[in-house]
């Protein structure tokens, strides 16, 4: 069976994954950095390292994310938005509906019974509702990613968070802690304010079950919860939904290697 | 113009100098080879726009200035000069001065969401960069902001401004009551001294339909696979196609344009080297050079065969009935009326241009377009055409979004294949 990998150079994170046959053998997730290229290289041979192999040994690579273009090794361009498709459609078969949450932006994907992408929709303009969104959040409020999730559920109301922008966003939630508004509230507010925006993302491609959740934010179950009630119905979380573009691109790379 | 920042005076400057038709002045005059004369049509373009400056600016002609909706061929049967400022900010744009034109027009207090065609055309109009209007005539075709925008301009100016209101549904009732409006800022014009008389206007005419056959056989070659001419390129020509008509230049031109292209459909010389798709273009381009456009036709060979924008809409005009005409002509616009006439279009261009696809240029600040996306998506979905929305700004680059727009781009020509087979098999997409 050929040996591929695939290489997501996100804005926040470089991911790679090694694919023998259809068995992940090793893979690697670390900062982007401000050194793409680098920080693509570094993650491709962490991961063959991490299965015992070498890059004389890949028979295809596939680079998506942000930073595909300037990937410095030879590879195949495929948007996240293939890989993504792809890869959540491999893992639950039945997906029709791909939401990824992304440091910098969240995509909507519509897929075919074949995993293949009908439609998709994508935030724009700012990075509300995003992976980086959570991040500038959880420092204001001076908690960790894993707390955010814990005190969203245990919310009993939720403080109103108004506005579109990461910057504003950020003032208005360290005006709530000023006036002395509960911290759980406010994490579920910032919740609700990002479902907002996917809810609007979703009902512009249309939400068809099953839906499968990718991308870091996924792992933050506050925010799934939310995001459940909100639509209606159970989300699918992959084991390891960060990987799940480099997993899709490993994919993509098997087929062109077979 | 002296208060322009150095910067904008060097961008200006090298984009003068890097332009085409300063190399084919150059080998004019030094004696070399002339290009084939089929593929002069921007060495047309270039000597009708020069030819109208410099017309509007020693006040030989008087000057009209006008949103991109009034048919030239009235400016030029009163003749005037027609200046468009909307169009003058793509110019801007694409030596990529209009930043410090838009921080211009920030400074009359216009807010940053006001479309960046207007705030680049204030900022051009209070530096003095366009020539000093005589008289401004707005349309209530196809843009509110653009009246707004042009009764401001009046008033910077002290000129007149004059409204020409477009009924929203068609028919004998508005072609009849536009013809009369047209007849009255005619004669307002014409009362008003500097020139203006409207003895012109069966010439204009009569040239615009010179302009107009040309044209019609430009897009008929148009339809040839694989593409003759990049629609990147055509829209680049859009102040030519809303400016030119009524004028010798257009015929000019399009006469040009038409040979350039049979030449190039008959010797096999082809828009992009592998053409892989086609796709309509709805709205404007972004006109600041970038990469979004040579990505999508020549890296991806995704060429686009048609714009509804440049597309000819308008029937025969008849020299004998002027006014009836040229009401005609406006009452039918396409971005006019109900959506029906945007989607009618939109289908039948998709069909006769065989197109892959269908992307919609959402402009920041237009609402005339971008209000009829989710209907225009459903209908081509509802026909099997792919649909892309793209959000994005035709003038101002700090807004432009360059590398969401080409991930999205590239998403959706890889999506391509799998949308079609999925119409195919019955589920839409």
């Amino acid at each position: 069976m050929p040996l591929v990998a695939g290489v997501d150079v996100g804005s926040l994170t470089t991911k790679a994954v090694i694919l023998d046959g259809d068995r992940i053998c090793g893979w690697c997730l670390r900062p982007t950095g401000a050194f793409s290229q680098q920080s693509a290289l570094a993650a491709l041979e962490e991961a063959l390292a991490a299965c015992g192999r070498a890059r004389e040994d890949l028979s295809a690579i596939v680079a998506t994310g942000y930073g595909r273009i300037s990937v410095p090794f030879p590879a195949r361009r495929v948007t996240e938005i293939t890989c993504h498709a792809r890869g959540a459609w491999a893992e639950f078969p039945r997906t029709r509906t791909v939401i990824d949450v992304g440091g910098q932006d969240s995509k909507v994907i519509r897929v075919d019974a074949r995993g293949r992408v009908t439609d998709f929709a994508m935030n724009d303009k700012c990075a509300a509702g995003t992976g980086r969104f959570l991040e500038v959040m959880a420092r204001a409020l001076e908690i960790d990613l894993e707390e955010m999730a814990r005190l969203s559920l245990s919310a009993r109301g939720r403080a109103t968070v108004s506005s579109t922008c990461t910057v504003f966003a950020e003032s208005e939630v360290i005006s709530l802690i000023a006036q002395g508004r509960p911290r759980d509230e406010i994490v579920r507010g910032l919740h609700e304010a990002i479902c907002d925006r996917l809810q609007g993302l979703v009902a512009r491609v249309g939400a068809e079950a099953e839906i499968t959740m990718t991308g870091g934010v996924a792992l933050n179950r506050g925010l799934l919860a939310v995001l459940q009630e909100r639509l209606g119905q159970r989300i699918n979380v992959p084991r390891h939904p960060q990987l799940q573009g480099a997993y899709g691109a490993a994919l993509i790379a098997a087929e062109q290697a077979a | 113009m002296a208060s322009l920042s150095p910067r904008t005076r060097r961008r200006a400057l090298h984009y003068a100098l890097s332009h085409a038709w300063v190399l084919s002045l150059a080998r004019a005059g030094l004696g070399l080879p002339r290009r084939p004369p089929t593929e002069g049509y921007l060495t047309e373009a270039v000597r009708w726009g020069l030819g109208e400056l410099a017309a509007a600016a020693s006040r030989r002609r008087p000057v009209v200035w006008c949103n991109v909706a009034l048919p030239s061929e009235f400016v030029y049967g009163l003749g005037a000069v027609p200046i468009m400022p909307e169009m003058a900010a793509g110019f801007a744009a694409a030596w990529r001065g209009a930043p410090d034109f838009i921080v211009r027009a920030d400074g009359d207090g216009f807010p940053p969401d006001l479309c960046s065609f207007h705030r680049c055309a204030l900022g051009l109009a209070r530096e003095g960069w366009l020539p000093r209007p005589d008289a401004v005539v707005a349309t209530s075709l196809f843009c509110d902001g653009a009246k707004k925008f042009l009764a401001h301009c009046s008033r910077l100016f002290g000129v007149p401004f004059h409204l020409i209101d477009v009924p929203y549904e068609d028919g004998s009732r508005a072609v009849a009551r536009v013809a009369a409006r047209l007849q009255e800022v005619a004669a307002a014009l014409q009362a008003g001294g500097h020139g203006f008389d409207a003895r012109h206007l069966p010439r204009s005419l009569e040239l615009s339909n010179r302009a107009r056959q040309h044209y019609l056989e430009v897009m008929r070659l148009r339809r040839h696979r694989p593409a003759p001419w990049r629609g990147s390129e055509a829209l680049s020509y859009a102040s030519v196609f809303f400016m030119s008509f009524g004028s010798p230049g257009g015929v000019r031109i399009y006469d040009a344009l038409r040979r350039a292209l049979a030449a190039r459909v008959a010797g096999g010389r082809f828009a992009v080297p592998r053409e892989r798709w086609r796709l309509l273009w709805l709205h404007f381009r972004p006109f600041y050079p970038g990469k979004l456009m040579p990505f999508l036709e020549l890296e991806h060979g995704a060429v686009i065969a048609a714009e509804d924008m440049s597309h000819l809409w308008w029937e025969q005009l008849d020299p004998g009935r002027p006014w009836e005409s040229l009401a005609r002509k406006m009452t039918s616009h396409f971005m006019w009326g109900p959506v029906e006439r945007r989607l009618e279009v939109m289908l039948r261009l998709a069909r006769d241009y065989a197109v892959d696809g269908i992307v919609h240029y959402s402009h920041w600040g237009c609402r005339q377009s971008t209000g009829a996306v989710s209907i225009l998506r459903q209908a081509a979905v509802g026909a099997g055409i792919p649909f892309l929305n793209l959000d994005g700004d035709c003038i101002d680059p700090r807004n432009g979004r360059e590398e969401q727009a080409r991930t999205r781009l590239e998403a959706f020509l890889e999506s391509l294949p799998e949308r079609r087979d999925a119409f195919a098999a019955g589920s839409g997409g």
